[in-house]
């Protein structure tokens, strides 16, 4: 209980610290970027009123305040290039980026965990090396080339799908779905290799420790060994991974929405910092850092679920 | 007579590597009978451990039996598929390990590691009645609470617990056989013989056989009552425990015997004196030439030769080297808060000593007494201390337990000798490889080994390199830590021959620390004995291990099996 | 002992890869067949054949001369980032590692909290602040590799200075900074190694990525990434223009993360 508070605190604190890092980080931001936005021609009273409105007025931490609780009430300023509130422009585009992931994720856990398994447990035999040889592969590809080469395989020759014909959510979901396997695979892919890889070199690992002899020497058979004994164990190491496999997948995703051209988050913060338009990017990047600190707050709770160790401590 | 419950025929285990194959085991053959406890006595890498693999089939991947027969009432073991090889693991034939720490699963807790094996062995049993079952085994392994230890997962629990918990898993199904790897090795010394004691009871009350696996004589002679002696893969010697005591056949367990230094083999000799004339046989004892004198004397003879010995070679002037007055060391704790002041925690209490010059002082006491820890204060590493510590020389420089921490793995031999000379400063370069060379030879080191790396160096021969840069800068305090405990038993009695010779030809004062109190007794002229941070006894080394005055040292040396 | 030459054979391909790659790039530095930037308009869009061994792109420029010219872009980037990170990263890890206390427990939570991230939306971050083009890149994942070489370095200091040996030292009477660099730093040579490889590799890919979404290399410079987000437009017709320059990223990634294998 004492862990969980210490962590939930942890968060909280963390939160307050991204949030501010992220906020001061577009303060310096060279030039007035009222000025920027108006142009040289506007008047000393517009640019006053564009300067209040976008919270240039006051101290850093005022102004942090000020922000902070704008935030929290769901005002992130307007778009300077959509020139809409960039509430809207998020709300929009996050769907699509959470459901990218969320099959990102999926995929990655389906393809690495049965294959490092089976790799484990074949340690230098045949299958081993195949699976061997599809990791090495796997992680050496950037994913933007993996969706590349994916849009020419399924796409142009095989024609499974018509690239750039993106349907959302909202008119046809299974067309979506079926969509969105292109570039969630070319996402997960990589990452899948990763954690492939990790998984079977932790029940290597764990396969050689102590316990697994004696469990042996109670008479258990292979199989249970690596089921009842080894996989907790193993897995252990392979959770802290997985958090920063999930933070590396919404990252991804940024490229990958250009390659696709699904109109994300990511599309939309590629679009942001190349025309300049700090308010976008800003909250794109909070809201990258507030998932990926939550995110490791969930691996931290499971893994006094996992690990015993952690418990009392 | 019955037939033996275990027959070990010819057996031959080997590494496959490519076509070579490197044999572990050269046609090991034994029995083992109904109700005996049978020890298997040899050092490391003689096969011991391999061959109780073997019988459990337990052997990893690239080592396999490459001929012979393991014969289980009347089953050929080595011959058995796996699954059937599983149903005697555990059931019949169990095993306990060296290492307690790391033997149990981290993350299941006690109570379902030991029902698994009635899970496995036993699966008709009630779950009720696995509980009560459990519950039994952990009270009769000695574990008190057994309730709430059910419950507990392995690091809650110290080594000896676990150790326990073991003994009480490998019990539960009452098995016929028990193979305990080195069972107390790596426990303390006053806990080493709790469990012996425990081994032997259940060995008592069930008729379980065991076989007890250990590099150490003292154990083996402590429960069992006949013996193997294992040497490069091969049973040199085989016997009841009193006949390879006293009438050693082999050269190698003579030298066995022979490296057990101190009081035991002093014991053991005069048992073998005692036999001797009391059964008439004129039989030769062949001991190393040195010795022969010592053994035909009684103890205390003995003592006053050893004694006249030392005088002559310590200084005349008893003048102090070292004087510690009322030291207190601390210990940081690890805190892991980034402003949380540093917690301090005395782990020596008021200590006070001095060494003479020349002098041999030694420091016995049990890990976690703090031994290392006043070592440390004395050197300088350690500044956490209040008290006074006066040195009248030099820095003391300081040889560690382990050769393979002590010496920077990156550098060559000569770089480590050299160093001390290079931080000291005013030797040329051609004086520096002239002194390396000079200390190389002092260490019984050859010349060429100076251009090795560590890794190529055997443990007996990295401790000589530790030596050798202790003693190269002249410094005529050597504070030595454990200085022989993870080297070989042969090995051992080369080192300390080392040092006695250093000693003489240097003319240094030793502060000589070891939980080995026949090691103590060989080399120290005095001794302080540690017990929780506290020296509790000072005295002769001779008058402590014959007249300790505080309980503390009596018990100690009742462990002294 | 079977691992042992598993590893060892992953080790000989991974060399034999990287050789390879680097002779190409090396060639480059001195020959291209075609002036990686010469448009030929009699020339676009050609297939892999004689006169254009890996083809020509929409504007007629020949797509070997650029992959040579674009991987040593991309390299010279990554070359410079593993610098600055692994040359900033074991100073600030031997510090914060030898010596502990508060600032090490700072700059270590701030370190884990970089860490956390990853490195390309870091990036991303400090150019969309400073900027594109080729040094900014290198500047942004400099900084942003510290906090990795930093890490390896320090952890490796706090075990390896508990050691004997350096206890040792002390008693012999050496200074902490030579300690710190002549006793303790070979020791993490191995570790650091491997950290330069992946290192490298991460570089590779984060340059790769940025160019890709055109935040990294501008043009006229050609680098690997870019060459790949001017050709999907064009995927098409001429596919070779990212199959070739993709193909070079793959390969280098591959053969670096093999050596690391041992």
């Amino acid at each position: 209980m004492k862990y969980t508070l210490k962590k939930v605190l942890t968060l909280v604190l963390t939160l307050l610290i991204v949030s501010f890092l992220t906020f001061i980080a577009f303060q310096v931001v060279p030039g007035d970027s009222a000025v920027t936005q108006l142009g040289t021609n506007a008047t000393e009273e517009n640019i006053e009123a564009l300067r209040e409105a976008m919270n240039l007025n006051g101290n850093v931490l005022v102004r942090y305040g000020r922000w902070l609780s704008r935030v929290f009430t769901g005002d992130f300023g307007i778009s300077s290039q959509y020139k809409i509130p960039v509430s809207s422009l998020i709300l929009e585009r996050m769907p699509v980026t959470i459901w990218l992931a969320a099959l990102s994720f999926s995929f990655i856990l389906v393809l690495s965990i049965p294959f490092g398994i089976m790799a484990a447990k074949k340690e230098g035999e045949g299958v081993d090396r195949i699976i061997s040889f599809f990791t090495h592969t796997g992680m050496g590809i950037p994913p933007f080339f993996l969706g590349i080469i994916i849009t020419l395989l399924f796409g142009f020759i095989l024609k499974w799908f018509t690239p750039g014909s993106y349907i959302g959510p909202k008119e046809n979901f299974g067309l979506f779905l079926g969509y969105m396997i292109y570039p969630a695979l070319a996402n997960a892919i990589p990452k899948a290799a990763m954690v492939l890889k990790f998984l079977r070199s932790s029940i290597i690992r764990q396969l050689q420790m102590d316990y697994v002899r004696t469990a042996r020497s109670k008479g258990n058979l292979e199989n249970p060994i690596l089921y009842k004994h080894v996989l907790k164990n193993a897995f252990i190491p392979v959770l802290t991974f997985i958090g920063m496999i999930i933070a590396d997948t919404l990252a991804g995703s940024i490229a990958i929405e250009q390659v696709f051209s699904l109109p994300g988050l990511g599309r939309l913060l590629v679009m942001a910092i190349s025309n300049r338009d700090y308010a976008v990017v800003q909250v794109i990047v909070l809201y990258i850092a507030a998932t990926i600190v939550v995110i490791n707050f969930i691996v931290d709770m499971l893994y006094q679920w996992i690990d015993p160790r952690v418990r009392v401590k | 007579m019955n037939h033996p419950l275990i027959k070990v025929k010819d057996v031959t285990i080997g590494f496959r590597d490519k076509g070579n194959v490197s044999k572990v085991t050269d046609k090991v053959s034994f029995q083992l009978e109904k109700g005996e406890i049978l020890g298997v006595v040899g050092e490391s890498g003689s096969g011991k451990t391999m061959t109780a693999l073997a019988i459990m089939g337990l052997l990893s991947k690239d080592a396999e039996v490459l001929e012979g027969s393991i014969l289980f009432e009347h089953k050929d073991l080595l011959k058995l598929k796996q699954e059937e090889l599983r149903k005697i693991n555990g059931n019949q034939i169990s095993m306990i390990f060296q290492e307690p720490m790391t033997s149990l699963n981290p993350v299941i807790t006690i109570g379902h590691q030991i029902e698994e094996m009635l899970l496995l062995h036993e699966p008709e049993l009630h779950s009720d009645e696995r509980k009560k079952r459990v519950l039994e085994a952990l009270q009769e392994a000695d574990l008190k609470d057994p309730e709430s230890l059910f419950y507990k997962y392995p690091h809650q629990l110290s080594g000896g617990m676990r150790q326990r918990v073991m003994i009480a898993m490998a019990m539960i199904c009452s098995p016929k056989v028990l193979i305990a790897d080195e069972p107390t090795t790596a426990l303390d010394v006053t806990i080493q013989a709790k469990i012996l004691k425990l081994i032997k009871k259940l060995n008592k009350d069930h008729g379980t056989s065991v076989i007890l696996i250990s590099h150490d004589l003292g154990v083996i002679k402590s429960i069992c009552k006949r013996a193997l002696v294992m040497q490069d893969g091969k049973i040199v010697e085989e016997g009841t425990v009193e006949e390879i005591f006293s009438d050693p056949v082999k050269d190698y367990t003579k030298k066995l015997l022979a490296a057990m230094p101190g009081r035991e083999k002093k014991k053991l000799y005069n048992e073998a004196a005692e036999k001797e004339t009391y059964q008439g046989h004129s039989k030769k004892l062949e001991v190393e030439s040195t010795k022969k004198a010592e053994r035909d004397c009684t103890e205390a003879e003995t003592e006053a030769k050893r004694k006249s010995e030392i005088k002559e070679v310590r200084n005349t002037d008893e003048v102090t080297i070292l004087e510690v007055h009322h030291l207190d060391v601390f210990y940081e704790e690890n805190v892991k808060k980034v402003f949380a002041k540093k917690k301090l925690k005395k782990v020596v209490n008021k200590v006070s000593l001095s060494v003479k010059y020349g002098e041999v002082l030694g420091i016995v006491g049990e890990s976690g007494s703090g031994k290392s820890t006043l070592a440390k204060a004395i050197t300088g590493l350690i500044k956490d201390v209040s008290g006074e510590i006066k040195l009248k020389d030099k820095k003391p420089q300081m040889v560690f337990q382990d050769p393979y921490g002590s010496l920077n793995p990156a550098k060559k031999v000569s770089w480590i000798l050299e160093e001390p000379l290079r931080i000291a400063g005013g030797y040329t370069r051609q004086e520096r490889k002239e002194k390396v060379l000079q200390i190389l030879k002092e260490v019984g080191l050859k010349e060429k080994l100076g251009e090795r790396y560590l890794s190529q160096l055997s443990g007996g021969q990295r401790q000589r390199v530790a030596i050798g840069a202790a003693i190269i800068q002249n410094s005529r305090l050597i504070v030595l830590d454990e200085p022989v405990s993870a080297l070989d038993v042969t090995v051992q009695a080369q080192i300390l021959e080392l040092l006695k010779k250093l000693r003489e030809e240097h003319d240094l004062s030793y502060l000589f620390i070891s939980h080995d109190l026949n090691v103590i007794y060989q080399m120290c002229d005095r001794v302080c004995v540690m017990y929780q941070g506290e020296i509790v006894e000072t005295a002769d080394a001779w008058d402590l291990f014959h007249q300790p005055n505080h309980p503390y040292s009596k018990k100690l040396l009742e462990t002294m099996v | 002992m079977k691992n042992k030459k598993i590893n060892n054979l992953n080790f000989k391909i991974g060399i034999s890869i990287i050789s390879l790659v680097l002779l190409f790039i090396i060639i480059g530095l001195f020959y291209t067949p075609y002036d990686p930037n010469a448009m030929d308009g009699t020339a676009k869009n050609m297939a892999p054949g004689f006169t254009h061994l890996f083809g020509t792109d929409n504007f007629g420029r020949d797509v070997l001369s650029r992959v040579m010219e674009g991987g040593r872009t991309t390299f010279f980037v990554a070359l410079l980032t593993v610098a600055i990170g692994a040359f900033f990263g074991t100073l600030v890890g031997a510090f914060t590692g030898y010596y502990g206390g508060w600032l090490d427990e700072i700059l270590m939570r701030i370190n884990d909290g970089v860490a956390s991230f990853p490195s390309i939306l870091l990036a991303l971050i400090v150019v969309s602040l400073i900027g594109p083009g080729k040094y900014n890149v290198i500047i942004a994942l400099g900084i942003i590799f510290i906090p990795s070489f930093a890490r390896v370095v320090r952890s490796e200091y706090i075990t390896l200075k508990e050691r004997d040996f350096v206890k040792n030292a002390k008693l012999m009477g050496a200074s902490d900074l030579r300690i710190m660099f002549v006793h303790i730093l070979p020791n993490t040579k191995a570790i650091l190694l491997s950290s330069l490889t992946i290192g490298f590799n991460n570089a590779v890919l984060a340059e790769a990525g940025m160019s890709y979404l055109q935040l990294g290399v501008q043009p006229p410079d050609p680098s690997l990434g870019r060459m790949l987000s001017e050709a999907q437009s064009y995927m098409f017709m001429s596919p070779w223009c990212a199959i070739f320059p993709g193909i070079m990223i793959v390969l280098s990634v591959i053969g670096f993360s093999l050596i690391n294998e041992r």
